[in-house]
């Protein structure tokens, strides 16, 4: 099983082979995994100390003289602590900062002000920046590659630095940047997902078919671009949307996928199943914390597509 | 070659023109910009994004109208872009952004950037093997902003010799007294951190140059000590004119004292 960290430091080193313009920026920690790139490259590493606006803005000096610079942090000091650098100095400039998030959701509960539930909202929001959820080793690995070749900041969210990435999508599935990649096939509803909530929506999928639904799940790795016309397929077959996202249903996928089916001039039954619009003021895992916040699960969204069916069906008799 | 003075009375005009505020903050720096762009910068005209050549980074981006023009006399850019200054469809910002205009370094506007900017600039130079030299400009006020600190205290670390702070030590900011607001000496402060402290008479170019160019072994700081709204009248030490646009009886009046 390969790590965030280690999928990091995979790229580090594959991108430092390619060209010598690659250069590594944490504010203190340590993302395990990219020991190699740091060994092999120290002048190209820097610690800048617990100083986040500081990286970001050195970032984009080097940026600004032709390098590409990855920076890793906890998604809420990276962006948040940081967040006009990163406009300005990213987004607004244009500069290739490859912006590397983890703890981004509830994945880390331990320290409740870390919870990173407004990151996609906030980059999805900024020209130019491009919006990275990968879900499994092949994504990650995929798309941190074709990073390489945008010409502005990218926002890679991942969960804990030491969550292994799963295998969701079959050996040799191709992934590309700001398209959707469907999972398994289905007529019955359409599940959305991104991020580490990928493997539990494939999940769902066997769960749905236990009790008799095919539902076809998308995953949806990039954030922005947004495939729109990925969801447009979907509603254009009337199929019934579920979005599972480890963020706040405002501003994240759910959010994206609303524009899209909005945009599309028709309608469908939509759920969105994220963090609802609260901090959790709790200690507790992202189970827990899914459970203090009645986050619907597979019997609860099977309750409401039965709704949704006897509704529509209703109102197909009436008319 | 155009003089500080002349530059002064060239600002004025583009400022009131382009009904923009912030006049006082050009005319504190006149010297400073003059100095940098017409004695010290390593330039080539041809090529503005020649790899070798000096950066400035220009954080405290207020003072976008004698940049512009000290861009125009070193021939970065072309004189007739003056006339965009500020107005509505061309690329030149009253707060200095690149919009894509060649020879700018960074798109200023939030406060305290330009220093970390400039250090990623000097590292660049150092990785890469090229002597070229980085320059950084603030306001004192500036200096109040957290991330100026977070650079302050990692550049000698890094011992970045091909670095230089300039502060226009204007002694207002926004609407108050900056000594008002925070007391201690800012001269004190980045020696205390480690920084090479020159202090300059930021209306003497050949002061200024001299600050510049004296040799370095570390991050060095030159604190040239200004008048915020220098060489007219009614601006110099009034907190009040920072954002205020002039009148053309205002424009008249200040050009008559410049002569």
């Amino acid at each position: 099983m390969t790590t965030v960290g280690e999928v990091v430091g995979e790229r580090l080193l594959d991108d430092a082979r390619d060209a010598d313009d690659t250069y590594f920026i944490i504010a203190d920690g340590k993302l395990n995994g990219t020991e190699g790139f740091i060994e092999s490259h120290p002048d190209r590493w820097l610690n800048v100390g617990i100083a986040e606006q500081n990286g970001i803005s050195i970032a984009a000096g080097l940026a600004g003289s032709g390098k590409q610079v990855y920076l890793w942090n906890c998604s809420t000091f990276l962006l948040y602590r940081a967040f006009d650098q990163v406009r300005v100095d990213g987004a607004f400039a244009r500069t290739r900062l490859r912006l590397i998030g983890t703890s981004a959701g509830l994945s880390r509960a331990d320290g409740i002000t870390h919870v990173a539930i407004e990151d996609l909202a906030v980059t999805r929001a900024l020209p130019n920046m491009t919006v990275v959820c990968p879900g499994d080793i092949a994504e990650a690995r995929q798309l941190l590659e074709q990073c390489r070749a945008v010409e502005g900041p990218v926002y890679v969210r991942f969960p804990l630095e030491g969550y292994e990435l799963p295998e969701v999508h079959a050996p040799g599935t191709r992934v590309v940047l700001g398209r959707a990649v469907t999972v398994t096939d289905g007529d019955d509803a359409a599940l959305i997902a991104t991020g580490h909530t990928l493997p539990v929506a494939r999940a769902w999928v066997d769960e749905f078919g236990a009790a008799g639904l095919r539902v076809r799940l998308l995953s949806m790795p990039t954030i922005k671009p947004f495939d729109s016309a990925a969801v447009a397929e979907l509603v254009a077959e009337g199929l019934p949307i579920i979005t599972l996202e480890d963020h706040s249903v405002i501003g994240g996928l759910g959010s994206a996928v609303a524009e899209a089916i909005a945009e599309t001039g028709r309608g469908v039954p939509f759920r969105r199943v994220g963090v609802p619009d609260r901090y959790p003021y709790v200690v507790g895992n992202s189970d827990y914390l899914a459970r203090h916040f009645g986050t619907p699960g597979v019997p609860e969204i099977l309750d409401w597509l039965d709704e949704n069916r006897s509704a529509r069906r209703d109102r197909h008799v009436t008319s | 070659m155009i003089t500080p003075q002349e530059m002064r009375r060239e600002v004025i005009r583009m400022t009131a023109r382009a009904m923009s505020g912030h006049t006082p903050s050009n005319l504190s720096a006149i010297e400073i910009i003059y100095t940098l762009y017409l004695r010290v910068l390593k330039l080539d005209p041809a090529r503005p994004d020649w790899p070798d050549r000096d950066r400035f980074i220009a954080s405290k981006g207020h003072c976008a109208a004698a940049i512009y023009l000290a861009m125009a006399e070193a021939g970065i850019i072309d004189r007739s872009l003056l006339d965009d200054f500020n107005v509505e469809g061309g690329n030149m910002p009253a707060i200095a952004a690149r919009y894509g205009l060649p020879g700018l370094e960074s798109d200023s506007g939030p406060l305290g950037r330009g220093l970390s900017i400039g250090i990623g600039t000097a590292l660049a130079a150092r990785h890469d093997g090229r002597d070229y030299r980085t320059y950084v400009l603030v306001g004192d006020g500036e200096c109040q902003e957290g991330q100026i600190w977070e650079a302050a205290m990692l550049a000698p670390t890094l011992g970045l010799d091909n670095l230089v702070l300039v502060v226009d030590d204007n002694e207002l900011q926004g609407s108050y007294e900056t000594r008002s607001v925070v007391a201690t000496d800012l001269g004190d402060r980045f020696a205390a951190f480690g920084w090479q402290c020159h202090r300059v008479d930021g209306h003497s170019v050949d002061a200024i140059e001299e600050g510049l160019r004296a040799p370095q072994d570390r991050p060095k700081v030159v604190i040239a000590s200004t008048v915020k709204g220098k060489g007219v009248p009614m601006m110099e030490h009034e907190a009040g004119w920072h954002s205020r646009k002039m009148t053309y009886a205002e424009l008249a009046a200040s050009l008559r004292g410049l002569r």
